[in-house]
């Protein structure tokens, strides 16, 4: 029960800075960073997989319904929570099959790195993939993703080091 | 039956996983079909207050530049009223004609911006007044420096709008001296770019004409500012001119804006619902 009400904090924090604060930020017109998916990228290695999906839609809903793209950040961030366990396996295996929170503590630098990396790539992808939802600005499209997943993704290994990485 | 329903148990993630994104791309394709999705939208009441109040907060950052601007937007109206105080003495005599030309059947209700987007390929704003204040949607909107776009979906107390800056957006408009007409398009990028389409290619244009609403819509009256022409270029089917509009409106700082409500309009719905009824 506490590890639900603390998840819920998170939820309603990391929601409110997104649309309060990071919805705002265009960095050089192209960059925009969705700190939210921290809060699917950092659900415990062992959230059963539906579980997951469902606190990541309803999260994309939220963000969606305050910041009028209707589904977009619903459909991406479901598709993060269901190919979240295989990107985890990918870059750390844990061997005695503990569950554990990842993490730059847990899984170490790189290998979160290498796991939030591509977590958000893929998400973004939808992102804007859904938002142009057209091949004909691809130039645009390519760097828009390109630039906001470097920009989470610096959000997302500041915040991960500031509230976890020391011990 | 027992290893079916195992099976589906065993792979239930994938039956929930197209379930969550069915349900997503079902709103977003389904959006433009249903009046009643505005609630899912920052136009809802929840949403929408709480997006009134950040926007309470952040509205304090910059209000010296506001109200700089609102004190230049008064002395200039201050002017206007002056001028057509005096147009109208020198008229005195034959008042009898500025009667009949009757009244302006415009009226204008002012609103706040809750909620507004300018990098996407389709931006919404959402203003803080809905069907409550007589908002319906279809009406003209505007800012002081220039014409904003369309209400598109109300709920109550907040309306949602198809800004200039959104691919759907697509208002009438004429550049002043030739009052040749166009449309206006966003292709996306620059929030301070449009493009002025099918301009006839021998219309006499030149840089720096001011371009306006035609009043061919019921939406805007005729003569609103929209913004300037900024580069005159032929399309890719060298049958008409493409025109870059420099747009007169802000929509980065867009703060106050102004719904237009046409009497005319309602008046001319009503009659039709009367005439409907009739049958």
């Amino acid at each position: 029960m506490h590890t639900f009400f603390s998840r819920l904090l998170n939820f309603v924090i990391l929601i409110l800075v997104q649309v309060f604060i990071l919805n705002k930020i265009h960095l050089f017109g192209y960059a925009t960073p969705m700190l939210y998916v921290w809060f699917i990228l950092t659900l415990e290695a062992g959230t059963g997989r539906n579980k997951a999906m469902l606190w990541a839609f309803v999260m994309g809903l939220v963000i969606d319904i305050f910041s009028n793209t209707f589904g977009i950040h619903a459909a991406a961030a479901t598709l993060l929570a269901f190919v979240r366990p295989s990107l985890i396996r990918l870059f750390f295996i844990r061997n005695d099959g503990e569950p554990f929170i990842p993490g730059i503590r847990t899984m170490g630098t790189g290998a979160f790195r290498g796991y939030a990396l591509i977590g958000i790539a893929l998400h973004h992808c939808v992102v804007f993939g859904l938002e142009y939802f057209s091949f004909a600005h691809l130039l645009q499209l390519g760097i828009s993703i390109a630039a906001s997943t470097l920009l989470t993704l610096l959000f997302v290994m500041a915040v991960e080091r500031i509230t976890r990485g020391r011990s | 039956m027992k290893g079916l329903l195992e099976f589906l148990y065993k792979h239930s993630h994938w039956l929930v996983f197209f379930l969550l994104e069915g349900i997503s791309l079902f709103l977003l394709f389904s959006f433009n079909d249903y009046q009643g999705s505005v609630w899912l939208s920052s136009a809802n009441t929840v949403s929408g207050s709480a997006l009134e109040v950040g926007q309470r907060v952040t509205g304090y950052f910059g209000l010296t530049t506001e109200n700089r601007r609102l004190a230049e937007q008064n002395a200039q109206l201050e002017e206007q009223v002056f001028g057509l105080r005096q147009m109208l003495d020198s008229m005195a005599l034959d008042r009898l004609t500025t009667l009949t030309e009757g009244q302006w059947p415009f009226d204008v209700i002012p609103a706040n911006v809750v909620e507004n987007s300018t990098n996407k390929p389709d931006n919404y704003i959402t203003i803080n007044k809905g069907t409550l204040d007589g908002i319906t949607p279809d009406m003209g909107v505007i800012s002081s420096e220039g014409v904003v776009g369309v209400t598109y979906r109300c709920s109550p107390h907040y309306t949602l709008l198809l800004p200039i800056l959104n691919s759907k957006s697509n208002i009438s408009c004429k550049v002043l001296p030739g009052e040749s007409f166009g449309y206006l398009e966003w292709p996306g990028g620059d929030a301070r770019l449009a493009k002025l389409c099918d301009v006839p290619r021998y219309a006499v244009v030149s840089v720096g004409d001011t371009v306006v609403t035609s009043g061919h819509s019921a939406f805007f009256p005729e003569g609103l500012i929209v913004g300037i022409v900024s580069a005159i270029d032929p399309s890719a089917d060298n049958l008409s001119n493409a025109i870059d509009v420099q747009l007169g409106t802000p929509f980065a700082r867009l703060k106050h804006v102004f719904v237009i409500r046409n009497a005319g309009a309602e008046e001319r719905e009503t009659l039709t619902r009367m005439l409907t009824e009739k049958d």
